[in-house]
C-alpha cells in the first residue's frame, strides 16, 4: 500500500515538475520582462510588524491597513500583522534592521521612529529603514473640564505667564504628542517649557484626571470629542494647521488664535533597510491606491483620522523636518538621552 | 445566535484563564479583526463580555491545583487555595472560587446597571493623593500574609517594589536599572514575574523534593463538594469580596490585583479562624476570587459612562467600540442603548453559563492532581514557556522567567512568602507615579498627601491595619490585668 502511494506521489511530483518546466519555458519564450516580475510580487505572505501591543493606536492603524489592502484586492497575498512590542517601538525597529533586504517585511509605526532613539538612546531610527509612505495624521486637542474657570486660550496663557510651574497639564506619556504640543504652546507664549508641570497618565486615565479637576487643563486625541459633545469638556484649541471638517468644524486652531503651534502624529509604513527598489515602488503604489478607495475613506471618518498621504521623497523630507524639530524641543525639555 | 456568542466567549475565556500568559485583553485584541468582519457590534460585545468574566473564572484553576497563577489577580488565591488542595479540599476550593465568581459577577453587573452614574462621580474625585493612600492601604495588607513572620513578608514586598523600579519611569521618562538592555526598558512584566515566581519555582522546588517524599504529590482529591461549614464560611467573604472588588474596579487607576489583596487582608482581619490563614482557609479563596470578578464588572463602569477604560481589558474593548465606529463617552447609552443593554444582559447570562460550565469541570480539574510529577512538571514548564513567549515573542522574557524562577525557589527554600513580591511589583510603579504626581501638582508640598479628607481617612485606615495586632494585644493584656 505504502509503495503504491509513494509511486503515485512520485508520478504526481514528476507531473508537477513537467508542468512547471513547460510553463517556465513558455514564459521564457514569451519574454520574461520587468512588468511580469512586478506583477508577480508578492509571491509570499507579507509580515507587517507592529512594534506595540495589540489594542493600541498603532496596532489599530496597522491592522486596518492590512485589512483594507487585502479586502480591496490591492495586495493578493495575505498581510499578517505581528506585534513585537517593547521599548517605545525600538524592538520592532531592531527587528527590521536585523532582517535587512527582506522583500516580504513591513513595519507600521508612528512618530516613535524619530522620538524613541532621541529619548531612550536606542540605536535605530527612521534613518536605518526604508521609508515607504506616511498614511494619515492625528491631531491633539487642548481641553478643560466644563466647570473650569479657564474659558479661552487667553485665560490659559495668562495663567502660564503668571507662573508656568503652577499650571498642571495632564496628558499621555512623557515625549508623546500631548506633551510636545503643550510644550510648543508654553514656548509660544514666551514661558520656559522645561519648568511646566506635565502629569503623564496612561490609557484613558488622563481623561479621568481632567474630568475630576485634578489637572488644570489636559491634552488628548480627537476621540475626546465624545466628552465634548456630551457637555463634560470644553476644547480650547486643536493642533492642526487649518480647521478640520465634520464634528470638528467649530473647533478653533492654535494658529487662528494667534499662537504659532501646530502638531500632528503621523502613522507610516516602513520597509527594512536595503529593500529592493521595485518592491518599495510596489508598496508605494499599492498604498497610494489604497488611500483612494471608499473603504479606506470610510475608515478615516470612522476613526477620526486625517488623510496626509505622502510617499518617497516628500515623506523622507518631513521625517527629516520632524527629527530637527523634535531634537530641539526635547533638548529644551531635558529629555534627550546623551 | 447571541447566546452562542456568549457560550463561545465563556468557553474561550475560561481556556484563556487556565492557560498562563495570554490574558483577556490580548485575546480580545487578537479576535478583533475577525469580529469586525463576521459579527455585528452587539454580538461582538457579548462575546467579549464572556471572555472578560470567563478569564477571571479560569484563572483560579491552575492557581489552586498547581500553585501556578497565570495572572496577577489570582496570585492571592495561591496562598490558601493551594494549601486547601494539599489538604484534600481542592474540590471545595474550586467550587468556592466558581460560586464566588458567579455571585460577584452577578452583583457587579447589577451594581453596574443601577449605580454606574453616581459611582463614576465618586471615582472621578480620586486624585493622585487618594490613589497614593489607596496603594499604601493595599501594601499594608501584606501584614496579613506573612504567615506569622512579618519581617519576611516585608522583605518580599520590598523585593517586589525594587523589581518594580526597573524600566522607564512614568513621570520623567528616564530609564532605570536597564543596563542598556532594550528588553528591560518596559520593566519586568507582572505576568512574566508571576509565572516565573510561582510556576517555575514550583517545579524547581518539586524537583528538589522528589527523592525525599515519594508519594507526596498523590494527594487525595477528597470530596468534591463543599461541606456545610465551608458554605457558611464562604458566604460573607463572597459578599465582602464582591463589594471591595467592584469599588476598586470602578477606579480607573487601581485594578483587580489590588482588589484581591485588599479582600484577603480584610478576610484575615475579620475571620474567627485567623490561625488557618496561610494553611488553607476557605475565606482566603472565597473573598479574593469574588473580588477579582467583581472588579472586572466595576471596570466597565467608567467605560460605559465616560469612555474611560478601567482596566487593560476595558481599554481593548474601548478600541473595539471605536473600531466599529461607535462613539463612546457619556452619550453611549443614549445613542446605542441596544449595545449597552445587550452587553449587560450578556454578562448575566455569561455568568450563569460560566457557573454551569465550571462546576462540572471541577471533577475533571481535580484529576490533574493524579498526574504523576514526572509528567506534570514538564507540562507546567512547557505551558509556562509557551505562555510567556506568546506575550511578546521575546526570548529575553524567557530568560527573565527562568531567572525569576530561581529567585522564587530560593525564597521558597527559606520560607519567604511569594505573593507580596507580586503585590510590590504591581503596586510599586503605581505608588510611585501617584506619589510623584501628587508632589508635582503641589510644588513639592508634602501636605498634599494628607490634607484631602478622603486621602487622609484612607491613610488612617492603613495605619489602623498595621497597628491593629499591637493594639489588640495591648488591650488584651490590659483587660487581663
Amino acid at each position: 500500500m505504502k509503495t503504491i502511494n509513494k509511486a503515485v506521489a512520485t508520478s504526481q511530483f514528476s507531473f508537477c515538475k513537467m508542468f512547471f518546466s513547460a510553463a517556465a519555458s513558455i514564459l521564457l519564450i514569451a519574454g520574461f520582462n520587468q512588468t511580469w516580475a512586478q506583477d508577480a510580487y508578492p509571491t509570499k505572505d507579507i509580515q507587517l510588524i507592529i512594534p506595540f501591543a495589540p489594542g493600541g493606536g498603532v496596532d489599530q492603524f496597522g491592522r486596518t491597513v492590512a485589512r483594507v489592502l487585502n479586502d480591496e484586492k490591492i495586495v493578493n497575498k495575505p498581510i499578517q500583522v505581528a506585534n513585537k512590542p517593547g521599548a517605545g517601538g525600538a524592538n520592532g525597529m531592531a527587528e527590521m534592521v536585523k532582517r535587512k533586504g527582506d522583500p516580504n517585511l513591513l513595519l507600521g509605526i508612528a512618530t516613535h521612529a524619530v522620538v524613541t532613539p532621541l529619548m531612550l538612546g536606542t540605536p535605530h531610527s527612521y534613518k536605518n529603514m526604508t521609508p515607504i509612505a506616511k498614511i494619515f495624521s492625528e491631531y491633539v486637542l487642548l481641553v478643560v473640564r466644563t466647570e473650569s474657570p479657564i474659558k479661552t486660550l487667553k485665560d490659559l496663557e495668562a495663567l502660564i505667564r503668571k507662573d508656568v510651574s503652577k499650571v498642571k497639564i495632564g496628558g499621555a506619556s512623557i515625549g508623546s504628542s500631548d506633551h510636545i504640543t503643550i510644550a510648543k504652546f508654553v514656548r509660544a507664549v514666551g514661558a520656559d517649557a522645561s519648568k511646566m508641570t506635565f502629569l503623564a497618565y496612561s490609557g484613558g486615565e488622563s481623561n479621568a484626571a481632567i474630568l475630576g479637576g485634578h489637572v488644570d487643563a489636559g491634552m488628548g486625541g480627537l476621540d475626546l470629542i465624545d466628552l465634548v459633545t456630551a457637555g463634560k469638556m470644553r476644547v480650547l484649541a486643536i493642533s492642526s494647521a487649518q480647521r478640520l471638517g465634520g464634528d470638528f468644524k467649530a473647533i478653533p486652531t492654535f494658529v487662528e488664535q494667534g499662537y504659532d503651534v501646530t502638531h500632528s502624529t503621523w502613522r507610516g509604513i516602513f520597509g527594512p533597510p536595503e529593500m529592493p527598489a521595485p518592491v518599495v515602488q510596489f508598496w508605494r503604489d499599492s498604498l497610494a491606491k489604497m488611500v483612494k478607495t471608499n473603504a479606506w475613506k470610510a475608515e478615516l471618518t470612522k476613526n477620526q483620522w486625517v488623510d496626509t498621504f505622502e510617499s518617497s521623497d516628500a515623506f523622507l523630507a518631513s521625517l527629516n523636518k520632524d527629527q530637527e524639530s523634535y531634537s530641539v524641543l526635547l533638548q529644551q525639555l531635558g529629555l534627550v538621552k546623551k | 445566535m447571541n447566546l452562542l456568542y456568549a457560550l463561545f466567549g465563556t468557553v474561550l475565556g475560561t481556556a484563556i484563564g487556565v492557560l498562563p500568559g495570554i490574558g483577556p485583553s490580548l485575546a480580545i485584541s487578537l479576535l478583533l479583526p475577525f469580529t469586525y468582519k463576521l459579527v455585528d457590534p452587539v454580538g461582538a460585545f457579548i462575546l467579549f463580555g464572556g471572555i472578560f468574566y470567563g478569564a477571571m473564572y479560569g484563572g483560579s484553576t491552575t492557581t489552586i491545583l498547581l500553585n501556578t497563577p497565570g495572572e496577577s489577580s489570582s496570585v492571592v488565591t495561591a496562598i490558601d487555595g493551594y494549601r486547601m488542595a494539599r489538604r484534600g479540599r481542592a474540590g471545595a476550593a474550586l467550587a468556592t472560587a466558581a460560586i464566588g465568581s458567579f455571585i460577584a459577577g452577578t452583583i457587579a453587573t447589577f451594581l453596574l446597571m443601577i449605580l454606574a452614574q453616581p459611582l463614576v462621580e465618586f471615582a472621578l474625585k480620586f486624585g493622585p493623593s487618594e490613589y497614593f493612600a489607596l496603594m499604601v492601604l493595599s501594601l499594608c495588607t501584606v501584614t496579613a500574609i506573612g504567615g506569622g513572620v512579618p519581617v519576611k513578608a516585608a522583605f518580599s514586598t520590598l523585593l517586589g517594589l525594587a523589581i518594580g523600579t526597573v524600566g522607564i519611569e512614568n513621570t520623567s521618562g528616564q530609564l532605570r536599572f536597564t543596563f542598556g538592555q532594550a528588553a528591560l526598558f518596559d520593566g519586568i512584566g507582572v505576568v512574566v514575574a508571576a509565572i516565573g515566581l510561582f510556576a517555575v519555582s514550583e517545579v524547581l522546588f518539586g524537583l528538589g523534593n522528589l527523592r525525599k517524599q515519594t508519594s507526596a504529590r498523590l494527594i487525595e482529591a477528597g470530596s468534591l463538594w463543599m461541606t456545610k461549614e465551608e458554605w457558611r464560611r464562604s458566604v460573607f467573604p463572597w459578599l465582602r469580596g464582591s463589594m471591595i472588588g467592584f469599588i476598586v474596579g470602578v477606579l480607573p487607576g487601581a485594578g483587580a490585583t489590588i482588589a484581591t489583596f485588599m479582600s484577603y487582608g480584610i478576610e484575615r482581619r475579620v475571620s474567627s479562624h485567623k490561625d488557618e490563614f496561610g494553611h488553607g482557609a476557605i475565606e482566603g479563596v472565597a473573598g479574593p476570587e469574588a473580588a477579582n470578578n467583581a472588579s472586572a464588572g466595576g471596570a466597565l463602569v467608567p467605560l460605559l459612562t465616560l469612555g474611560i477604560p478601567g482596566s487593560a481589558t476595558a481599554a481593548v474593548m474601548l478600541a473595539a467600540f471605536q473600531g466599529y465606529g461607535i462613539n463612546t463617552g457619556p452619550l453611549l447609552l443614549q445613542k446605542h442603548p441596544d449595545l449597552v443593554w445587550g452587553l449587560i444582559a450578556s454578562l448575566y447570562i455569561g455568568n450563569v453559563m460560566l457557573l454551569i460550565l465550571n462546576l462540572p469541570l471541577v471533577g475533571l480539574w481535580v484529576k490533574l492532581l493524579k498526574i504523576p510529577e514526572s509528567l506534570l512538571y514538564p507540562m507546567i514548564l512547557a505551558f509556562s514557556t509557551l505562555g510567556v513567549y506568546s506575550l511578546g515573542r521575546e526570548i529575553a522574557d524567557l530568560y527573565l522567567m527562568f531567572g525569576i524562577g530561581i529567585l522564587g525557589f530560593l525564597l521558597r527554600r527559606y520560607c519567604f512568602p511569594l505573593a507580596p513580591v507580586i503585590l510590590g511589583l504591581v503596586l510599586g510603579p503605581m505608588l510611585e507615579t501617584e506619589f510623584r504626581r501628587a508632589l508635582l501638582g503641589s510644588q513639592g508640598n508634602w501636605m498634599v498627601l494628607f490634607d484631602r479628607p478622603m486621602a487622609a481617612s484612607i491613610l488612617v485606615l492603613a495605619l489602623i491595619m498595621v497597628l491593629f495586632p499591637f493594639i489588640s494585644r495591648l488591650l488584651a493584656t490590659k483587660s487581663r490585668s
